[in-house]
């Protein structure tokens, strides 16, 4: 058995590893994804997932419903830290799987792998509370500049973790960024990573937040349309029944983080596509108390005032 | 991870646990219930929608979280849910909180394209004007990316990297939204009637016409495809309080039950006979007072009987920060305390926090006192750091640390004294509190927050 081998098994067990092996698997995990396109080809059949939020044990159901790695080819669409208390667990173990099976497993960035959200949303913290130092933060960081934009499947299916972007019509456009930076505050790439479908604005629409941009239904129809594709698979949005279509099915959002932050009670899903891209969403919920580890502690009496 | 009571303390203080594997106790004549359950799924999501009219509802909403505290024998209920707390979101209805990726958006077509393009909706442009603004706004371009013509970059690139659209483009764009402004006036507004004047007397010149702005957006409209009507159209820019602050503070209503029956008759008649007419809820009788809650009571450590945290909807501000909604309960041999807080951080931004306390001591023969002090605070991150506190948003997760520092803007207190009405309060007052005086309800808007002087004076 190899050192990453090993490596993955005592990841499966939610063990994080030692801070030079971070380093090292980092290092290369970006000899492979240097390589990747923007837009990343992935072929059929494939399972699709959304956010993970670092809910490691969910993650672990995630692969009991959808198979295990090198065995089912999947695509994860971003958001794998953050929130959840196993964000360090969760995506080294994505990354070694990466890195053991680079044509089995496609990652794509999403807008919690960037430096300034992991530092307010507990990644950060997280990695100073296990580690002791923030090296592995800025290892996880620095790969996380490499990731690529989104996804191609078999031509037909764009995936990406937002949505469009007004400066973006074409698939081309988005092949041309240079994507080796922290996700900036505007511009393409930031939409790619941010924006949201939105039912009541038909063209584009802007967030009172300033965050991304929303798109309408006509917006979607006309990419699609100029890029010959099916239809646009996303995640970036909490839905309470692991999956929601919109305009006409043009559009799809998958959720792969059940009972969100511990306390939503939703259910995820997963998309299953087989090599003639039927689709099948595999719909599954959070991963039982007694198999996560950490017994439940009676917290103490909260005197608040 | 539910917290568990112990059931000697229970015994010793003569509450018992809710049947059922409900949640929560009886004490003192009191019912104590909280609910949790899931977020709303997104049939319900659209139901509320529909009965809030909005289109905008917090990310999670636990519709059916409740907590609910009923004082059996008088059928006072106090209770605290998602949607009463979004009708106060509704009907506050603050102007969004302006973000910097907002305001840094805003510049950028505020600021430097205006003062170059100012009035250009309507001019009647010449390709000579344009290749002069072209070449201002790439000696602009360049120049914000470091370049020079030297290092012989495309200008497409450079569009590319800045991300923005050629002068050109943004012209045309201007041109058409002032068309479509102009479209939608009415046809007596002066600038419409501008657009009819006819040049009597006016001999026109020897060579070629004049470009006049009509023709210059027909082209434009030619180029595009694009009809009259099409320009009525407008970008939709969603303007409402993404923030879902809510004056909130608790809901309450009387009900009815076979203990006061001779109340209920009373009911009958005071809606067929003298016509006031009792809604499913009135009002409670709650009194501005000076009084404080006793916190150093609140502070000794008695026995903890019932303890809870139930959320009502949070959302993440898509990721700039949080909006939170709970409320906290715990009950003691002594009586019981709640803090309903609402909890806002935009990141960078602001901070706001409106905290409503209630607190209950139980008296003798099932009379209850409560006091109930609401206290609204807020500060921006500018403030904060110009006092010398951390202004980054990963100091500010937890409110509580905050609260201290935070200035407050708004401030009261109310006393509410719960009793078990006699026969011969009933008879000398004519009616009770469950019909509701006739102008309780009336003067409910009234009392509503009466925010203290000196909102943003208070340094």
């Amino acid at each position: 058995m190899s050192d990453l081998d090993k490596q993955i098994e005592q990841l499966k067990r939610c063990e994080p590893l030692k801070e030079s092996e971070v380093k090292a698997l980092c290092l290369k995990a970006m000899e492979i994804l240097v390589e990747e396109s923007n837009v990343q080809r992935v072929d059929a059949p494939v399972t699709i997932c959304g956010d993970i939020h670092g809910q490691f044990y969910d993650m672990k159901e995630l692969f009991k419903v959808g198979g295990d790695c090198p065995k089912t080819n999947y695509l994860f669409l971003g958001d794998f830290v953050d929130r959840g208390f196993y964000s360090v667990e969760t995506f080294l173990l994505l990354l070694a799987l990466k890195v053991r099976y680079p044509d089995r497993i496609t990652l794509i960035r999403g807008n919690h792998e960037s430096r300034q959200i992991t530092q307010v949303y507990g990644f950060y913290d997280e990695c100073l509370r296990k580690y002791g130092s923030v090296n592995v933060w800025r290892y996880c960081t620095d790969i996380f500049d490499y990731l690529s934009l989104s996804a191609l499947i078999e031509n037909k299916i764009f995936s990406v973790h937002g949505g469009l972007s007004p400066t973006i019509s074409t698939l081309d456009q988005i092949r041309t960024i240079d994507r080796k930076q922290e996700v900036p505050h505007e511009g393409a790439m930031c939409d790619l990573l941010w924006s949201d479908p939105e039912d009541i604005v038909d063209g584009w629409g802007l967030s009172p937040r300033g965050a991304g941009f929303l798109f309408g239904g006509s917006v979607v129809t006309s990419f699609n349309h100029t890029n010959s594709i099916d239809y646009i698979c996303r995640a970036h949005q909490l839905v309470m029944e692991g999956y929601k279509w919109m305009f006409n099915n043009q559009i799809v959002t998958v959720w792969s983080a059940p009972n969100y932050c511990y306390r939503c009670g939703n259910v995820a899903a997963i998309l299953e596509l087989d090599e003639n891209l039927t689709k099948q969403f595999r719909v599954f919920e959070a991963a039982p108390q007694d198999s996560r580890g950490a017994p439940a502690k009676k917290p103490p009496p909260d005197y608040f005032l | 991870m539910e917290w568990k009571s112990d059931e000697r303390e229970l015994k010793a203080a003569g509450a018992e646990p809710l049947p059922d594997g409900r949640c929560g106790l009886f004490i003192r004549g009191w019912e104590i219930e909280s609910r949790k359950r899931s977020i709303l799924t997104s049939l319900q999501l659209q139901q509320w929608e529909e009965e809030l009219q909005t289109s905008h509802l917090p990310e999670m909403v636990f519709g059916d979280n409740s907590l609910v505290l009923k004082h059996v024998n008088t059928g006072t209920k106090i209770h605290f849910n998602a949607f009463d707390a979004l009708v106060g979101w509704k009907h506050e209805a603050l102007p969004p909180v302006e973000v910097p990726a907002a305001a840094k958006w805003k510049f950028r077509r505020v600021a430097v394209r205006p003062a170059m393009l100012y009035g250009a909706e309507c001019w009647p442009v010449k390709n000579s004007h344009i290749q002069k603004l072209k070449m201002a706004e790439m000696r602009m371009l360049r120049w914000m990316c470091g370049l020079t013509r030297l290092d012989k970059v495309r200008n497409e690139i450079i569009w590319e990297k800045v991300g923005v659209v050629s002068v050109e483009e943004k012209m045309r764009e201007v041109r058409l939204r002032w068309f479509g402004h102009v479209m939608r006036r009415g046809s007596d507004a002066p600038v419409c009637r501008c657009e009819r004047l006819a040049l009597d007397g006016f001999k026109r010149g020897r060579g070629r016409p004049k470009k006049y702005w009509r023709e210059v957006i027909r082209r434009d409209m030619e180029l595009f495809q694009l009809t009259e009507d099409m320009t009525l159209d407008r970008k939709v820019v969603l303007d409402y309080d993404y923030t879902f602050t809510t004056p909130y503070s608790g809901s309450e209503t009387v009900e009815s039950n076979a203990e006061l029956f001779e109340l209920f008759l009373l009911l009958l008649y005071n809606k067929f006979v003298r016509g006031l007419s009792n809604e499913s809820s009135s009002s409670l009788q709650w009194e501005n007072c000076m009084d404080k809650i006793d916190l150093v009571a609140l502070a000794s450590k008695e026995p903890i009987l019932f303890y809870d945290e139930i959320i009502l909807y949070e959302d993440e501000l898509a990721d700039n920060g949080i909006s939170l909604l709970t409320v906290k309960v715990r009950v003691m041999p002594s009586g019981w305390f709640l803090l309903l807080r609402f909890w806002l951080r935009v990141d960078g931004v602001l901070m706001r926090l409106r905290d409503t306390r209630l607190h209950c001591l139980f008296g003798e023969h099932m009379k209850s006192v409560i006091l109930r002090e609401s206290c609204w605070r807020e500060a921006t991150f500018q403030a904060l750091s110009s006092k010398g506190y951390p202004s980054d948003c990963a100091a500010y997760s937890d409110p509580s640390i905050i609260s201290e520092r935070l200035p407050i803007i708004m401030q009261k207190a109310q006393k509410l004294s719960i009793e078990i009405p006699s026969r011969e309060m009933m008879r000398s007052k004519g009616h009770l509190p469950l019909v509701g005086q006739a102008g309780t309800l009336a003067s409910k808007g009234m009392s509503y927050w009466h925010i203290l002087d000196g909102v943003g004076q208070s340094k």
